[in-house]
Parts: structure tokens; C-alpha cells; sequence
């Protein structure tokens, strides 16, 4: 039988505001435990929760780039349920009233098409703390409880692994654009949960989800979802999909390569959500909803500009643009003066081959100005694209400037016409049989003259200069 | 709505309470009597009205973003947790 997948996807954002949602202490990463925290956060009878205004914002602008209702005035729930790193016992979070409601986001498939994912809902809510299962106890750190997350939730809209890479990898982008989360996934500032179900093709109803946990990279992302749909697919097969596949949450198993059962999903009615008496109503004031809706240029819209402002084919600005860091990196090129076509290669193909190892683009030997004035001494015929791979080499292994590296290693472009001519001239000289040849016909000689003078200059002879002084030469 | 013995047992889950065999009957009972009186509510002609989540004026106050910490407070904290360990709180192993 052929099935169709059908995943809907919930991610938890960390919003990188200074401070938690509901007090004023700092959020961080890798502090010494339980060193960020006050009466708040640690659920003292009598401390009371006053909402991070920034939070709101970062909620606010969220909305307006993926094109959402925001809701005006949201409600803050209680979600009740009993573990170590929640210390009230209850969640604050939003359930009936979320702040973002109703909006989508495109995905582009490498052909060029789009499909348009729907975004059910974008709610705020306080992050838990973390355990450290330790011998035959657990340790808890709330350093972490009380961060504020935005979770956004889509619609089940997804039908392969593939689009939910994709659409994760567009969320990621815009949520680094608008700078409202690190959304570091190692880190654990953008957190993927994936419901996955099947259904055989042309069926419209939803059959039983399971509820993947634990997914910190788009690579383990795929996979997971990949074996879930194996595992559903054989389950219906095998005739034994009612007993095996249940609506429950399940671990992906990073090493084994599989998703395991982890407890039964307690239903929704089962965290008896309800009002927090603490909180009012969020209401946004229309000035504070004027002031949030401005927000940066998004990924999409970078590269349509790209593509008609500075002609470079959609391909490499879908590249260019994935990542705001790269897109940056490009634009400060272009401000320096490299021409768009080859600031594309030499970003997108040349620096970013030499990255890796733990080097990114941010924290690259060779910045964008340097990068830029590279391009540029290709482009002005000091030196040549051959060249300039062997001075970017050195770039990224030395902290020097473009011209020293390019005198260091002695590649300055041979442009001046008299020094190519003597060159050219003894070559023709020392070669009489070949240049009668050539003259007689055989044209494919032209390039034996063109590489002698190559070898001569030791490279460094600008080609279209050879080319012009041996053509005017030989005929 | 109808209070049975099924959903007595996923009360007492819910609320981590045991009602004892004898007792069923009459909690059955009471929740039942319970239920029937807020039921009057549905009454109420509601078309057209906004449910109402709070019965207080305006909303919550904005807080500024501005980090604030009070060691004193952690060290409190962890003097008087049950059992603490280089600055973890040390509860009872979590089964999953």
C-alpha cells in the first residue's frame, strides 16, 4: 500500500530577551547552577509573576513576519503537572487566547516551487529547568526555569522529512533575521518536537500521531522521522498498526538510530489548563503594536531583492540568504566593492569550502572586507582567480592583509605589456617549427604558446594579455 | 454530565487522591449534586458575550528588561532545600 506522511511540527524558541519572562533574573547559558534565580522562579508561596515587556515584542514580530493575527489581548494559562525542574508545579504558558494565531510560512523546493506550511499558533510560556540524572539521585539547576519561549506550532501540513527540514530551516532563518533568539540547536535555544502519522494515499483523516522528542539537529530531525514513518508503514503492513502505533511520545535514539517509546501522552484535559489568577490579560497597546510590527528585511525578501538588485540567480541567493550571518557577510562584500557575481563564488563556494572544524562564517580568519578586497584584486587584473584561491589559502592560516599575502607569495599578475612581450618573443623565437605550423593551420598550437608563457612568467602572466600580445604577434 | 465510577478513577489519578470503596458511592453523589448545580449556569443565554477570563479591569503590567540578581537569596535557598550538592538541588532519582 502507498502511504502518505503527514507532520506537523512544534518548536520552542528561546526569545533572547536579557531577562525571564516573569523576573528580572538574567537568562543564561552555562552559569554556575542555580545561581540565576529569586522567589519567582523558584515558585515561592507569595512571589508574583510580571511579564518581560520585551518578550511581548519578540512574540509581536514573530507574528507580523510570518504574516499572523496578533491577538490584542491573550490570556496566560496555569498547565499543571508534577516534575523536579518545575518547581510551582504548574507551567505558565497560553492555551485558549495565544498572543500569535493563524499564520504560514513558505517553503522553496530546489526547482524553484513553493508550498506554503500553515502556523497554527505562537504562545508564550516559561522554559522548566534542567535535571542531571546523577546515580541514584537527579540533580536539578533552575537557572533555566522561567526563560521566556515562544512555541510555535504548525499545521499537520508537512508530507515528507524532507519539508520538514525545510520549513524548520526557514523558521530558523527568520527567527535569526528578526534577532529574537539564538535559536542555537546544540544549545538548546530551538527545540524541535515532530508529530508524525501516516495514512494511505488519497484518505484525508489524521490516524494516530506519535510525538518525537529529542531532536537537536536537522540531520537527526530527518532521520527520526524517516524511521517513525518506517515504523508506522511496517506496523500497517504487518497488520498490527492498532497495537503498535499509539498516540504517545517517543526518544530518538541518536546512536541506535531509532525512536523509542518514552510514556503514554497524557491527554490535553490531563494538565487541567486554566486561567492564571496572577496575571491579567496581555493587552498590547497600539502604539507598542506600531513599534513591533516594524521589523527587519526577512530571508525571502532579501533574496527576491538580491536577485533583481544585483542579478545573481535565484539558487545562490536562496544560499546567500539561508543564514542572516552569510547574507550580512555578502552585503558588507558588496559595500566594499566586490562586484555581486563574484562575491557569490567566493563566499558561497571558496570561503565557505575552507570553513568547517568548527569554524563558521562568524568567526572566519578572513572577513568580509578582506574577502571583498581579494575579489577585488582579481578584478582589476592584479592578480589572477587561479592565484587568488592560493592567497586565500594563505589568508585563512596567516593574519595578514590581501596585497602583503599576494607580494609574500610573489602571485602579483605579470600586466605589464613589456616584460609579456620579451616573454612572447623568445618563446616564438626558441619554437620556429611550431609558429610555421600554427600558420599553416594548425590552430590548436595556440594553446602550447599560451602555456609556455604561463610557465615562463611562473604563472603569474595575465592570461587575456597573453592571449592578445601572441595573437597580434603571430599573425 | 454524568459522574461514574470510570471517571472517579481518572479523577482520583488527576488529583493523586484514593477514595476508598466505601466511600464511592456517596462522592459519586456529592460530585454529581455538585455538578448539577453549576450546571444551572448553561441557563444563560451567552450568544454575543466574550468569555471572560478575569473579573478585574485592564491588563498585566509590563516589566523593563533589565537583569537583576540577589545572591542572598540562592544561598537562603539552598540552606534550606532538603538536600542540595555544589549548588544543585538533589531530589529523588527520576524514573522515565
Amino acid at each position: 500500500m502507498e502511504f502518505e506522511v503527514v507532520i506537523g511540527l512544534e518548536v520552542h524558541a528561546q526569545l533572547n530577551t536579557k531577562t525571564k519572562i516573569f523576573c528580572s533574573c538574567p537568562t543564561s547559558f552555562g552559569d554556575e547552577p542555580n545561581t540565576n534565580v529569586c522567589e519567582v522562579c523558584l515558585g515561592l508561596p507569595g512571589a508574583l509573576p510580571v511579564l518581560n515587556k520585551e518578550a511581548v515584542k519578540k512574540a509581536i514580530a514573530l507574528g507580523t513576519a510570518i504574516n499572523a493575527t496578533i491577538n490584542r489581548k491573550s490570556i496566560f494559562n496555569r498547565k499543571n503537572y508534577f516534575y523536579p525542574d518545575l518547581p510551582k508545579g504548574y507551567q505558565i504558558s497560553q492555551f485558549e487566547i495565544p498572543i500569535v494565531e493563524a499564520g504560514e510560512i513558505y517553503i522553496d523546493f530546489e526547482d524553484g516551487t513553493k508550498k506554503r506550511i500553515g502556523v497554527t499558533r505562537a504562545h508564550l510560556e516559561e522554559d522548566a529547568g534542567k535535571n542531571i540524572h546523577h546515580g541514584n539521585v537527579s540533580h536539578v539547576d533552575l537557572n533555566r526555569a522561567g526563560t521566556p519561549l515562544l512555541e510555535i506550532v504548525s499545521e499537520p501540513d508537512m508530507r515528507s522529512s524532507e519539508e520538514a527540514v525545510l520549513y524548520l530551516k526557514k523558521l530558523h532563518a527568520i527567527l535569526r533575521y528578526l534577532d529574537i533568539s539564538d535559536a542555537n540547536m546544540q544549545e538548546g535555544s530551538f527545540r524541535c518536537d515532530a508529530n508524525v502519522s501516516i495514512r494511505p494515499k488519497g484518505d484525508t483523516k489524521l490516524y494516530t500521531r506519535a510525538e518525537i522528542k529529542n531532536l537537536n539537529s536537522f540531520k537527526f530531525i530527518q532521520r527520526a522521522i524517516d524511521y517513525e514513518v518506517e515504523r508506522q508503514s511496517a506496523a500497517w503492513e504487518d497488520g498490527v498498526y492498532e497495537q503498535e502505533v499509539v498516540q504517545e511520545t517517543r526518544l530518538f535514539d541518536i546512536d541506535k538510530n531509532e525512536t523509542r517509546s518514552m510514556r503514554s501522552k497524557e491527554d490535553s484535559a490531563e494538565y487541567r489548563y486554566f486561567p492564571d489568577p496572577d496575571l491579567l490579560p496581555v493587552l498590547i497597546p497600539e502604539d507598542m503594536l506600531a513599534e513591533c510590527i516594524q521589523i527587519p528585511e526577512l530571508p525571502d525578501e532579501k533574496r527576491d531583492r538580491f536577485v533583481t538588485e544585483y542579478g545573481i540567480k535565484a539558487y545562490d541567493a536562496n544560499v546567500i540568504t539561508a543564514s542572516v550571518e552569510t547574507a550580512r557577510f555578502f552585503e558588507t562584500m558588496i559595500e566594499h566593492g566586490a562586484s555581486p557575481k563574484n562575491s557569490v563564488t567566493w563566499l558561497s563556494v571558496e570561503l565557505q569550502g575552507r570553513l568547517g572544524n568548527g569554524v563558521t562564517i562568524m568567526t572566519s580568519p578572513v572577513d568580509a572586507a578582506t574577502l571583498a578586497l581579494l575579489v577585488k584584486r582579481i578584478e582589476d587584473a592584479t592578480i589572477s582567480g587561479k592565484a587568488a584561491k592560493e592567497v586565500l589559502d594563505y589568508l585563512m592560516q596567516n593574519r595578514v592583509g590581501v596585497d602583503e599575502a599576494i607580494e609574500t607569495l610573489g602571485l602579483r599578475q605579470m600586466s605589464d605589456e613589456g616584460a609579456l612581450v620579451a616573454i612572447i618573443d623568445a618563446i616564438i623565437a626558441a619554437n620556429g617549427d611550431k609558429v610555421a605550423e600554427y600558420k599553416a593551420g594548425k590552430e590548436k598550437l595556440f594553446a602550447f604558446f599560451v602555456g609556455q608563457a604561463m610557465k615562463e612568467s611562473k604563472g603569474t602572466a595575465n592570461p587575456s594579455k597573453v592571449n592578445e600580445l601572441l595573437k597580434a604577434r603571430l599573425h | 454530565m454524568k459522574i461514574d465510577d470510570t471517571l472517579l478513577s481518572k479523577l482520583e489519578k488527576l488529583s493523586s487522591l484514593h477514595i476508598s470503596e466505601e466511600k464511592r458511592e456517596g462522592v459519586i453523589q456529592q460530585l454529581s449534586e455538585i455538578v448539577a448545580f453549576v450546571e444551572n449556569l448553561n441557563e444563560l443565554n451567552l450568544e454575543n458575550e466574550e468569555a471572560s477570563f478575569t473579573t478585574l479591569q485592564g491588563g498585566t503590567p509590563f516589566r523593563e528588561d533589565v537583569p537583576h540578581t540577589d545572591p542572598a537569596v540562592v544561598k537562603t535557598i539552598l540552606a534550606h532545600a532538603p538536600q542540595s550538592e555544589d549548588g544543585l538541588f538533589v531530589v529523588p532519582k527520576i524514573i522515565e
